[in-house]
């Protein structure tokens, strides 16, 4: 009995030191800052005028939820983060069951597939601001001497959501399927051999078997690229600036002009929190998700 | 039996259709990037794309001459390393301790999360005064650790899934046996979950590597990172988009190599942690 | 107990933190006057174009008179101010002397940023006279318009960039003719511009656009119509400091605009920066261009070489946009920061500047025979100079247009009718002023 007590007191001593310096790095570079924006979310605090600005309780975030611009961003954020995520995840996951199922040239396909990862989001905006451009862009060029006709892509207030979608599609499905690859190349053999015994074709076998062994794999993929998108931001920056019109102006985006155009920063402290809100609703439904047997 | 086989020929050669098509999306692009480092501006805008155009290697040397690039390169490597080996030290053994929690605390698994999803905006002001008055402002340590932020998260994060895979009964084996709990850790649970510590380190070193926000407030001309070394190329007389394609090429290279590499190492990590 | 543990985990971490971090905001916040110390290299941020290559080149010279190395960070243009926003609240800068676009003027020197020149002029000898009346207006912030902030460094007033074999071919003027009843020329008002615009894109069937336009949101679009705005005979404010920017000229003025954009421009123009639509002027695909005066040299090379001149705005009032160096307040040796601007801004640098390219603001480097032998189009910029107009310089002017940017952009998409979209400019510049 009294062993056991001692044993865990030392399990706890343990632990805690697998566990404190991380926390402690994150305390350093993440507590402070957080805490920081969220005493400024209460004041009228601005970058023109030093130091803390006044209390003014909930103001910023009233005048941030009432914002129409800001809402309509809340929507645009969701709107992309959800398709394109969708688009991720499919796509991802059809490339690595292909990539799963090839045995020679795997490796260059691999090495193909993981390229635009390794680009920065900067540069990724700026080459296909080239490659879409309306007139002297090769995509326009191509689909014009497949008879299509060109569009303007971002310059199009209908189409520039989208196109962003499609360019974040480009960026970041690689990085969809090397999660997923990475789970499915674990999955083990016993319940296949099974599934073949007991005659399940493929449907079935992908429903009942894969499907299921896949879901911690799929969830933490799915969460970590919405997390991704939803904080979209240098994209948006270099390819529209948030046009035309406000078609493709993103939470983030939003909170950068209040916080380095109109120098707001007790305002954007603000919105930043409404945006953590989101996220956070969004990561316990995930997490709950995973747990959930 | 027959019959099965053709059946897995024609799965096949779809199977290679249709990964060599995916791979065209994902290539085709980079090849432009290729060609139009390789040209001039104006040849870069023309279309229809004059193909005869002769090929120079002036851009690259533009780059390295009077962009400074191979220090920018060097910075960027030192920061993302450093910054993803500490965040993996750390990190894998944070996950590990969440993981092995009798109370699976969602909250404290949030808490974790909700910090990988801070938009850097909120961090950057006060990171900044916090860096400059520590004198950290303007050096490799300063981005490293700020780089910490969002790393350790996520490694923590990525790593959590792949230690829960790891059953517990080894961990209580190798605590019969008289290990402590960080001896179990590291002889024990770190081995299997390796394959899952490259593939975190892997996306941990590119999500420095690409990192922008922090890097262009932080660093000065000696600390520079590639990020901002490339969005200085687009200026208010135009962006430089013929050196920019160069300096995308010559990042991707380097990475691409080490990619060919890595994978054979998640190959290989993957089969051995699936012993289980 | 685990909780407990961790709580004292986060509060010793919360405590060490806090107590840098707010260190760090103490510092931020009081205003310094240090003993000034010497400092043997100047920090500058600029942009990375060839006006900076050139002052690197001439800080050279300054080096081997002085001793002080001058050291340039050179980073792109629009995250220029975050980062001088971000230097500018800290204790120190890591910059001894900024350069400081023309929409940031009123900003920098009412939030205290930069210092005022004055006493430095004063006592240097600095003429300041030299400098042309329009790019004066760069010097000082609106509410306070006798103080000399900053220095002017260059410009880059809009102007009217066309193609000259475009407007000498008869076949157009003959079109035009038939079509309108009126004689096809470079155009002199807003009117004539879309129209023309409109006509070319039309007639040659896209082949040839009538004109390159930069409306993609932001910077772009606001600087562009801000030309559309003056030549109209809008402003942003009018005579009495009322705000102008939905009276009936500007209404005008974004109509014929958003016109232009949607039926003489290439299509998606909506979202072309600077790059986009120099690209499509220069391969030869645009007749006229409202662009920057300097662009000129720039086109060599180029598909449109020596086909391209220039004249003033449609409207004869364009807008002037442009750079000066200032002092930051928290800059460590100011002597040595003024003893560089007054070097660089010489009559002798800035010569030797303009007949490398650079842009001149001095009406003395101006007229100067050397320079006009290397630029001889400078005798029509100066005029076009002369007569541009230049944005209200006030703290809230980063603001404004950004605002004015998305509600433009919100026209030219068709989500707002023009009228909506300069009411509600007016309606949130009026909260925020």
């Amino acid at each position: 009995m009294n062993k056991s007590k001692q044993l865990g007191k030392r399990n706890r001593r343990d632990m805690a030191i697998l566990f404190l310096p991380a926390m402690l790095c994150i305390a350093a570079v993440v507590v402070f800052p957080l805490a920081y924006s969220l005493i400024l979310s209460f004041t009228d605090t601005n970058l023109r005028s030093q130091g803390l600005g006044d209390f003014v309780g909930l103001k910023n975030y009233i005048t941030a939820l009432t914002d129409e611009y800001f809402r309509k961003s809340i929507f645009t954020t969701l709107k992309y983060t959800v398709v394109s995520v969708v688009f991720e995840l499919c796509i991802g996951y059809l490339i690595a069951a292909l990539l799963n199922r090839v045995g020679r040239g795997r490796e260059l396909f691999f090495s193909i597939i993981i390229v635009p990862m390794m680009i920065s989001c900067v540069a990724v905006g700026m080459i296909w601001r080239l490659l879409l451009h309306p007139e002297l862009g090769i995509v326009n060029y191509v689909i014009e001497c497949l008879g299509g006709t060109g569009r303007a892509w971002y310059g199009d207030a209908s189409l520039a959501l989208g196109t962003l979608i499609f360019i974040d599609v480009w960026q970041e499905t690689p990085y969809m399927s090397l999660l997923i690859l990475a789970g499915l190349v674990s999955l083990p053999k016993d319940p296949y051999e099974a599934a073949i015994i007991e005659g399940a074709n493929g449907v079935q076998t992908f429903f009942r078997i894969t499907l299921p062994l896949m879901k911690p794999t799929l969830i933490v993929a799915t969460l970590l690229r919405a997390i991704g998108a939803l904080k979209t931001y240098d994209l948006v920056y270099v390819v529209t600036k948030g046009g035309p019109g406000v078609s493709t102006e993103v939470m983030t985006y939003n909170i950068y002009k209040q916080a380095y155009q109109y120098l707001n920063t007790g305002r954007a402290a603000a919105m930043s929190y409404i945006l953590l809100l989101i996220v956070m609703a969004i990561s316990v439904f995930f997490v709950k998700m995973s747990r959930r047997e | 039996m027959f019959k099965m086989r053709t059946r897995k020929r024609i799965a096949d050669a779809f199977t290679y259709a249709a990964l060599i098509l995916i791979s065209l999306f994902f290539l085709l692009p980079i090849l432009w990037v290729l060609r139009t480092s390789l040209v001039t501006k104006q040849i870069a805008y023309q279309i229809p794309p004059d193909w005869s155009a002769p090929f120079t290697l002036d851009n690259y040397i533009t780059i390295f001459s009077e962009n400074n690039f191979g220090q920018y390169f060097l910075n960027s490597l030192i920061v993302s390393l450093a910054s993803t080996l500490i965040s993996i030290a750390l990190g894998s053994m944070a996950a590990y301790w969440l993981a092995r929690r009798k109370s699976k605390g969602i909250g404290l698994r949030v808490g974790v999360l909700s910090v990988q999803m801070l938009p850097a905006i909120v961090l950057v002001i006060p990171l900044f005064n916090v860096m400059t008055n520590i004198g950290l402002k303007n050096t490799h340590l300063g981005l490293i650790i700020t780089y910490l932020s969002f790393n350790l998260p996520y490694v923590i994060w990525m790593l959590l899934s792949f230690i829960e895979s790891v059953p517990e009964e080894l961990d209580d084996a190798a605590e019969i046996d008289g290990c402590s709990k960080f001896q179990t850790y590291a002889r024990v649970v770190f081995p299997i979950i390796a394959p899952g510590i490259i593939a975190a380190g892997v996306l941990s070193f590119l999500n420095s590597w690409n990192e922008f926000m922090f890097a262009l407030v932080l660093t000065g001309n000696e600390t520079r990172t590639i990020p901002v070394s490339v969005a200085a190329m687009e200026t208010q007389q135009g962006v430089q988009i013929a050196e920019l394609c160069a300096s995308v090429i010559v990042v991707i290279i380097p990475v691409a190599v080490l990619s060919l590499f890595v994978r054979k190492y998640l190959v290989r990590g993957l089969a051995f942690g699936s012993i289980k | 107990m685990k909780s407990k543990l961790l709580k004292n985990a986060l509060a010793i971490g919360l405590a060490v933190v806090m107590s840098i971090g707010v260190a760090g905001c103490g510092a931020g916040g009081s205003s310094v006057s240090q003993p000034q110390e010497k400092v043997d290299t100047i920090h500058i941020l600029m942009e990375a174009v060839p006006d900076t290559t050139y002052v690197q080149e001439a800080a050279e010279k300054f080096t081997e008179q002085t001793g002080v190395k001058v050291e340039i960070e050179a980073v792109n243009y629009q995250t220029m101010h975050e980062k001088i926003v971000t230097e500018m609240t800290a204790a120190t800068s890591s910059y001894d002397v900024v350069i400081c676009d023309h929409t940031w003027i009123g900003e920098f020197a009412e939030a205290g940023w930069v210092i005022p020149l004055d006493d430095y002029i004063e006592s240097s000898g600095f003429d300041t006279s030299v400098y042309l009346d329009s790019v004066k207006q760069m010097m000082s912030c609106a509410s306070d318009p006798d103080t000399t902030y900053f220095i002017p460094f260059c410009t880059y007033t809009y102007a009217l960039l066309y193609r000259t074999d475009v407007f000498e071919n008869e076949e157009y003027a003959a079109a035009y003719k038939e079509a309108t009843g009126e004689d096809f020329g470079v155009p002199a008002t807003i009117e004539e511009y879309v129209n023309v615009a409109k006509f070319l894109t039309s007639y040659t069937d896209k082949e040839l656009y009538g004109a390159a336009m930069q409306a993609q949101r932001s910077d772009p679009i606001t600087m562009e119509y801000t030309n559309f705005l003056f030549g109209n005979g809008g402003d942003y404010y009018d005579e009495s400091g009322n705000i102008a920017i939905n009276s009936p000229e500007a209404v005008q003025a974004l109509e014929y605009y958003v016109d232009c954009v949607n039926n003489a421009a290439p299509e998606g123009s909506a979202g072309f920066g600077f790059d986009e639509t120099l690209a499509v002027f220069s391969s030869g695909k645009a007749a006229m261009y409202i662009g920057n005066y300097w662009m000129i040299p720039q086109l060599a090379g180029t598909e449109v070489e020596g086909k391209v001149y220039l004249t003033d705005a449609p409207g004869g009032h364009s807008n002037n946009g442009g750079w000066g160096w200032g002092i930051p307040s928290n800059a460590k040796d100011k002597d040595t920061s003024w003893q560089f601007i007054e070097y660089i801004e010489s009559f002798e640098v800035a010569k030797e500047r303009a007949i490398k390219g650079g842009s001149p603001t001095r009406s003395d480097v101006f007229s100067d025979p050397d320079v006009l032998a290397a630029w001889p189009y400078y005798q029509d910029a100066l005029t076009i100079i002369s007569n541009a107009k230049a944005l209200p310089r006030m703290p809230e002017l980063p603001q404004i247009l950004e605002i004015l940017g998305r509600e433009l952009s919100e026209a030219v998409a068709g989500s707002k009718s023009p009228q909506d979209a300069l009411d509600t400019v007016a309606q949130e510049m009026e909260a925020m002023t």
